[in-house]
């Protein structure tokens, strides 16, 4: 009311005196952060801090993107509108699309990488989260959005074919592929780290494949499309598996059913990947979807709640000693690894995936894609930040403890404790007892893969909200089950994504391969799909080292090394729009991204630390076996490791010159524009005027 | 107070939709309104045949 009668005059000093003070605010508490170290802080200085960047990066960053980069125009008309089908293409509410885009993009990423980048202190991952995802990950996700609309919703193969030309669009597709699998890998080795001796753990997630079937069934036959309907009863039921896990837990012969060390367990995780991805879609994988897609958002909002209702103080320091690159969770300096240990919740480039898919079809007005593809992002960013918070609520000690793998500390709680104490992170066995008591697990040591330490940190905050320590076993588990189950959503659905490529591929040089309903090459490709992540995976259960230490910074890689790609995509577009002196705003992350994953690649090539190089490591071992060390009995599972680690070594290389091609290929076409040789033809669908109501 | 209580409704709607819910009344719709003459899907059919397309591509991250 008193807004409507005051002038315009007050209402614009009112306006610059809010986003001030935003701005003020913002930097005031990242200064704070940054500066500030005598005691632990709380964690709302970090929550104040990222959400007045996000505040200011939305209002004014975004703003000049769609209005001087983009020109979002809303009198032209989108593909909803325009190729509108009641199934793909349908002009939709915003904040509909919103939460499609933010249940899309939101996965296992920025919770588990924030978790393993705890490790150096909270600052370095909170600053890259925050200042990553403003300046990178949103415009990445904004433009890409921005040029699948203009282009009837083509995909980012499509796109980089079309805009940079044919060797682009390949290269491109095989990094999608290459890409799937290792991240398939590194979150199958999560879930398998999490459950490990777990009966609890173990009998919640099993029971969730029955519920999903049951929810299949309901959907197919008794209500179909009913998805809401059969999301609660779903979340009802799975509920009920976590309180019931307990009671497994507790009898001895149930309890025997449902405990498996890490290699049996990633087996299984292999054979249902591969039974979901060839089972009809509507039994398992599109209900075990709306379930964790349910769950995901619920648990996000009831953390952030739990975050500001307790209001948790920092056990880590702002900066650990590890910011020296011998840390036990991954090994390497800040300078590349913290950039890449955390893709998701700062850049990722899958989301580039998702930005020129689903999506684009179904934005109305063009000025949407502001608030879906950048909003988006600042969200998943906020929730890498609450991993981050999680994660630092622990004490440094049991921290590390949880999550450093016996190749480096032993397997001897003693041992472990004083070595641990012995970094200047104090932690004694008594306390680790206390919380494998409290939690209601067999072991705490050596659970890497960072999901059972974030689960911690979950349910300590969840449990001061609600329940106290008797509850604390319940909300651990809860925490478990809910990573794990939409880690398995991404295993089924990306087994299958990745088997459409490899058809998609394959059906060019044998038609029958290309046909995805004929069971033999539906079987032949999926089982290629599956068997590849699988290798990885089984490689990192049997690695002395803990596999994480291999395999993530290898799917950070590859992921940001997507982001370049999507980047270099968006550049060229940019230049073709003739908006070459706007460009540095794709530019410029292209550039950062490009200089942490080749500096990150060559390290993992190159440095002579085995725990960093993997060809030093393959070194190091085969010198091993040379000098006459290795016992016969061990020589084949070494042999295995130097086979490994120079597979590592080949896949980093390939991904990086992948990015070298796309990179070389899309600056001699850059080059050719601005130097007037080349005519740039931008492939936007012609403009059609909107016929939708301004609203 | 009633302006609160339909606020509410809008909000309960909007995530009704987020989660999936509402796709064959839409179809039904478009059905109706663009192509009056032909005979739309059945509810079961128009489900199984759209998580068939959407789960072709990718539409989960990580």
């Amino acid at each position: 009311m008193i807004r409507s009668k005051s002038s315009p005059g007050w209402r614009r000093v009112g306006r610059i005196a809010v986003w001030t003070s935003i701005s003020v605010a913002g930097a005031g508490a990242l200064g704070a952060i940054a500066l500030y170290r005598s005691e632990p802080i709380n964690a709302m200085w970090l929550i104040v801090a990222a959400v007045c960047v996000y505040l200011v990066g939305y209002r004014f960053y975004s703003k000049f993107i769609a209005v001087a980069v983009l020109n979002l125009d809303d009198r032209r008309a989108t593909p909803a509108e325009r190729l509108e089908d009641g199934r793909d293409f349908v002009p939709t509410n915003k904040w509909v699309v919103f939460g499609h885009h933010f249940a899309a993009i939101a996965g296992p990423g920025p919770l588990v990488g924030p978790t393993l980048a705890a490790q150096l202190g909270y600052l370095p991952g909170t600053l890259w989260i925050v200042v990553g995802a403003v300046l990178g990950g949103c415009v990445q996700d904004f433009v890409i959005l921005f040029a699948s609309i203009r282009r009837d919703g083509k995909s980012l193969g499509e796109i980089a074919r079309e805009e940079i030309g044919p060797v682009a669009g390949f290269t491109a597709l095989f990094a999608v592929i290459s890409i799937l699998v290792i991240l398939l890998a590194v979150i199958a080795l999560v879930v398998t780290n999490a459950l490990r001796g777990s009966p609890w753990g173990t009998f919640t997630l099993a029971m969730t494949i029955p519920i999903a079937m049951l929810m299949g069934l309901y959907l197919r036959f008794w209500r179909p499309g009913r998805v809401g309907e059969a999301s609660l009863l779903g979340v009802v039921l799975i509920m009920a598996a976590v309180v019931g896990g307990q009671y497994v837990a507790q009898s001895p012969i149930l309890a025997a059913c449902f405990t498996y060390d890490a290699r049996a367990l990633a087996l299984m995780i292999i054979a249902y990947g591969f039974a979901a991805s060839v089972l009809p879609v509507w039994l398992l994988l599109a209900p075990r979807d709306y379930l964790s897609t349910f769950v995901k958002l619920g648990t996000i909002f009831v953390l952030a709640l739990g975050i500001f209702a307790v209001r948790p103080t920092l056990a880590m320091p702002a900066l650990s000693r590890f910011i020296d690159g011998t840390g036990p969770v991954f090994a390497g300096k800040v300078f590349p690894f913290a950039f890449i240990t955390i893709a998701c919740g700062a850049v990722s480039g899958f989301h580039a995936l998702i930005s020129s898919g689903t999506t684009p079809k179904l934005i109305t007005r063009e000025s949407q894609a502001r608030v879906v593809g950048y909003g988006s992002m600042l969200l998943e960013s906020f929730v890498a930040v609450m991993a981050m918070i999680a994660a630092c609520v622990l004490q440094p000690g049991v921290y590390f403890a949880i999550n450093s793998p016996p190749g480096i500390v032993g397997s001897d709680p003693a041992a472990v404790t004083s070595v641990i104490s012995s970094w200047g992170y104090p932690v004694t066995p008594e306390d680790m007892q206390e919380l494998t008591d409290l939690v209601g697990e067999n072991t705490m040591y050596a659970r890497t893969g960072g999901a059972p330490s974030l689960a911690v940190g979950m349910a300590h905050i969840f449990s001061r909200t609600l329940g106290g320590k008797r509850l604390m076993a319940l909300w651990y588990h809860f925490a478990i089950m809910f990573e794990a189950l939409f880690i398995l959503t991404l295993l089924d659905a990306g087994s299958r994504v990745g088997r459409f490529m490899l058809q998609d591929i394959l059906g060019h040089f044998w038609r029958p391969l290309g046909r995805t309903s004929w069971y033999p090459s539906v079987f032949v490709t999926g089982a290629l799909i599956v068997a590849a992540w699988g290798y990885f995976l089984y490689q990192g259960v049997m690695d002395p080292l803990g596999g994480i230490n291999s395999l993530w910074p290898l799917f950070g890689i590859a992921n940001q090394l997507l982001a370049a790609v999507a980047l270099c995509v968006a550049t060229s577009i940019l230049i073709k729009m003739s908006k070459a002196r706007y460009a540095w705003v794709t530019i410029l992350p292209m550039v950062w991204l490009v200089v942490v994953t080749q500096t990150a690649a060559f390290q993992k090539l190159f440095h002579p630390d085995p725990r960093i190089g993997f060809l030093a490591e393959a070194g190091r071992l085969a010198g091993l076996v040379s000098a006459g060390e290795v016992t016969p009995e061990s020589i084949a599972s070494v042999e295995r490791l130097i086979f490994n680690n120079r597979l590592d070594a080949v896949v980093t290389a390939f991904l990086a010159f992948l990015v070298i091609v796309i990179l070389a290929d899309s600056v001699r076409e850059w080059i050719g524009i601005l130097r007037g040789r080349k005519k740039p033809s931008l492939r936007e669908a012609a403009y059609v005027a909107s016929s939708l109501p301004m609203e | 107070m009633r302006e609160n209580m339909q606020r509410v409704l809008y909000w309960l709607r909007i995530l009704r939709q987020i989660l999936g819910d509402g796709e064959y009344e839409r179809y039904r719709e478009h059905m109706r309104d663009k192509h009056p003459g032909v005979v739309p899907a059945d509810p079961r059919d128009f489900y199984v045949a759209r998580l068939k397309e959407k789960y072709s591509r990718p539409q989960r991250c990580c």
